[in-house]
């Protein structure tokens, strides 16, 4: 067994040597062609020149300095911080990928080896973002507090990097890390309270009308210029760090391997969906939501991983396809957390503001004035609002709206589905969300003061404008593969709903502009693509 | 275009149900597939060989309009990429192409209601059930097996009841029994009237489904002469 680990330890070190080494060397060669070393170095230079010119002229030195309350609430906010590392204890802090778990973690060595490199990541990164807070605190507390704290990098570093292996302790639970009776579970747990409650100290001694005891807190570093006050973060660092590598010695914790499958996948997917987004294709619409939701239920063992939550019923058979599609919209809608649906709920309420609006000023100046004073005189609050820019901006929100509604995409090229059909059964979620979106901000725009109610011309307009917006960005984004979701079709849609505005009012037949908007609509209604 | 009804004999005279002509790939400046001809009629069971890399699934992807090519298909008279030609057969990728949100039953629903064929579904779940998956069709196909997952997408593609099937590698990843059971299927097909263009690298596949076999060599299709014998089935499929 100890050949056995010893061997693979070294193998386990040269395997990461050897990909860092060439993934490096690779790196190192795109950047030097793809940017080039000198434009680098240039760029660095003159970022950091901006940086310390602009920190310089931000950060001006008080008269006098603020009471010490500020540092106590910067002590209470950093023992919140650590204590709420405890209650996280689900999911490991760290993962394996799907190569490693296969190739190295069912392999006879030591996890702490296997898990090393992904560790060291995990504890660098919260070792940089740790220093770069406690560096610009030393650079506020010398100006505001007229405190010296050169240490608090390193003092908060150290913190940030404990609080990380603490995490990883508590969730590894009954992992012996010394005998039996001292478990990791437990050595984290202590170590998170030890942190926690010196950290609490000067800000509860403060409340108490005390002067803070600064002497036994972690977070001395934040107040105090000796080199002394960054011991006891590191000493705390160093038992979270020899507990959780000791926690390692020789069994994974029980469900490490099946939540890093599930959380490798997660990441996967949120790389892919950041590609997606900068790519500008459309790899699921909501299903990736969906999919997600099911990942989280199989990672925490909740009910859903396997079957849906909810469902919606499902038309019958012999319902038109334009149906059926609606259908496969709303379900994927329906199955998105309730927290996306209120986002979704206050967006399709922005676009129905900004549109109702537009319409509004728009049908005011038109022959729909006319119809009474309700719709607000040209020149009032409303027809400030009006033109080409009103209608773009509300043809954009729209079309962006719609695009976050549109669910899943379009079914493949290969099945026999008419493009009406497609279309319509793609919208008619969306549609139905805009339109309640619709109701909502008509009801609030029409209770503000100086607005009053809307009239028939102002709804009739939101209508034509939105279902065309709607129909074009549908069409458009099947028609040219673009993604709803990106910039390109939404603008499409929100310049060809201007349109109307914008040439009858260059013109000079504003008062035609809701008529050609009923136009706009007929011919985007029309085009079967 | 309705699924098929019972099989005419007289119609494997009739005009083909699948006409390629001089069907030609080039991707990335390289000859896939030269001047491939292919005439599948009502009731043929055609089984592509070839080694790894050949060009098996890039021809089915150009039968179908999925990679470019030069050359003339006819679906049932049409082309491919039309509505009435895209009607008329059912295609499954190597692959699974299935949605991670939908359940099994959904994906029958869903599949039904675009090829505007009601009874598929029914016939979609009855071939769930034969499969195995009848307990199941209430799950996301996310947390099945390859197997499972194959399985799905060969019953959505047979329970449409296409003039024409096309399968890539439709064997892969199922256990013997599941095997034998599509063989069945396929003939099944077959005697309705449908045609079936499949591909497979173990020409003994030929042997198990009684099917005509075209070699794909260097780009080229060949037509090979009619196995007498039929293999065991385990073997045939590439079983133990």
């Amino acid at each position: 067994m100890n050949a056995h680990a010893g061997a693979g330890v070294v193998a386990v070190g040269r395997l990461r040597r050897l990909t860092l080494l060439r993934a490096g060397r690779a790196y190192a060669r795109w950047v030097g062609r793809a940017v080039g070393w000198w434009t680098v170095a240039y760029l660095v230079f003159w970022l950091v020149v901006f940086v310390v010119s602009g920190v310089q002229l931000a950060v001006v030195p008080a008269a006098e300095p603020l009471p010490p309350s500020v540092a106590a609430a910067a002590s209470a906010g950093l023992s919140v911080w650590l204590a709420a590392a405890l209650p996280r204890r689900r999911v490991p802090p760290v993962h394996l990928d799907r190569r490693d778990l296969i190739r190295l973690a069912l392999a006879p060595v030591p996890p702490h080896a296997v898990l090393a490199y992904r560790r060291g990541l995990g504890r660098l990164g919260a070792a940089l973002g740790g220093a770069a807070v406690g560096a610009a605190w030393s650079l506020l507390a010398v100006s505001y507090l007229h405190v010296a704290a050169p240490w608090a990098a390193l003092g908060v570093a150290a913190l940030a990097v404990a609080r990380l292996d603490a995490r990883w302790l508590l969730y590894a639970g009954p992992m012996p890390v010394l005998g039996r009776r001292l478990t990791a579970g437990r050595v984290g747990a202590v170590l998170a309270l030890v942190a926690a409650a010196s950290a609490a100290a000067p800000a509860l001694a403060l409340l108490a009308g005390g002067a803070p005891p600064w002497a036994p807190a972690v977070t001395r570093s934040l107040v105090d210029a000796s080199p002394w006050t960054a011991a006891a973060p590191l000493v705390l660092v160093a038992c979270a760090g020899l507990a959780a590598r000791r926690s390692l010695a020789e069994r994974w914790p029980p469900r490490f391997a099946p939540q890093s499958f599930v959380l490798a996948q997660l990441g996967g997917m949120r790389s892919l969906q950041v590609l997606s987004r900068l790519s500008g294709l459309d790899l699921g619409g909501g299903a990736e939501g969906v999919e997600r939701q099911r990942l989280l239920a199989a990672l925490h063992d909740r009910p859903g991983s396997l079957r849906p939550a909810r469902s919606l019923r499902r038309p019958p058979p012999t319902a038109p396809t334009w149906v059926a599609l609606a259908w496969r919209a709303a379900s994927s809608l329906y199955r998105r957390p309730v927290v996306t649906w209120l986002g979704l709920a206050a967006r399709a309420t922005a676009a129905g503001a900004a549109g109702l609006l537009a319409a509004r000023a728009v049908a005011a100046t038109g022959p729909v004035a006319a119809t009474g004073a309700a719709t607000g005189a040209p020149g009032g609050p409303g027809a400030s609002l009006g033109g080409p820019v009103t209608a773009l901006f509300a043809g954009f929100l729209v079309a962006q709206t719609v695009a976050a509604l549109l669910g899943p995409p379009a079914p493949s090229r290969l099945v026999p589905v008419p493009p009406s059909a497609r279309t319509w059964g793609r919208l008619a979620p969306a549609l139905v969300a805009l339109g309640a979106g619709a109701t909502v901000a008509g009801a609030v725009v029409g209770a503000v003061p100086g607005i009053g109610p809307l009239a028939a011309g102002a709804v009739a307009g939101y209508c034509a404008l939105a279902v065309a917006a709607a129909l074009v960005l549908e069409k458009y984004s099947s028609w040219s593969g673009a993604a709803p979701t990106r910039m390109e079709p939404q603008a499409v849609a929100a310049i060809v709903v201007a349109l109307p505005a914008l040439l009858l009012e260059a013109f000079g037949y504003p008062e035609w502009t809701l008529t050609a908007q009923w136009l706009v609509l007929a011919v985007a209604a029309l085009v079967d693509v | 275009m309705t699924a098929l009804a019972a099989f005419d004999p007289e119609a494997r005279d009739a005009a083909p149900i699948l006409r390629a002509a001089g069907v030609s790939v080039r991707l990335g400046g390289v000859s896939v597939i030269a001047d491939a001809d292919l005439e599948l009629h009502a009731g043929d069971l055609v089984l592509l060989t070839g080694p790894n890399g050949a060009g098996k699934s890039t021809f089915l992807r150009a039968l179908v309009g999925l990679v470019p090519a030069s050359g003339e298909v006819e679906v049932a008279g049409r082309p491919p990429a039309s509505l009435t030609g895209r009607a008329a057969f059912a295609y499954a990728p190597d692959e699974p192409a299935l949605y991670e949100d939908l359940t099994l039953a959904e994906h029958a629903y869903l599949n039904a209601a675009l090829y505007r064929d009601p009874e598929a579904e029914a016939r979609t779940l009855d071939l769930l059930r034969t499969f195995g998956l009848g307990g199941r069709a209430d799950e996301y196909p996310g947390t099945h097996s390859r197997g499972m997952r194959q399985k799905l997408a060969l019953s959505l593609a047979l329970g449409l009841w296409r003039p024409l099937t096309l399968l890539d590698e439709p064997f892969n990843a199922l256990d013997l029994e599941s095997q034998e059971l599509l063989a069945d299927l396929l003939r099944d097909t077959t005697r309705r009237g449908g045609a079936v263009l499949l591909t497979g690298h173990q020409r003994e596949l030929a042997g198990l489904l009684g099917a005509r076999v075209v070699a794909v060599r260097d780009g080229r299709l060949e037509p090979q002469p009619a196995e007498g014998e039929r293999a065991a089935p385990g073997r045939a499929a590439g079983g133990p």
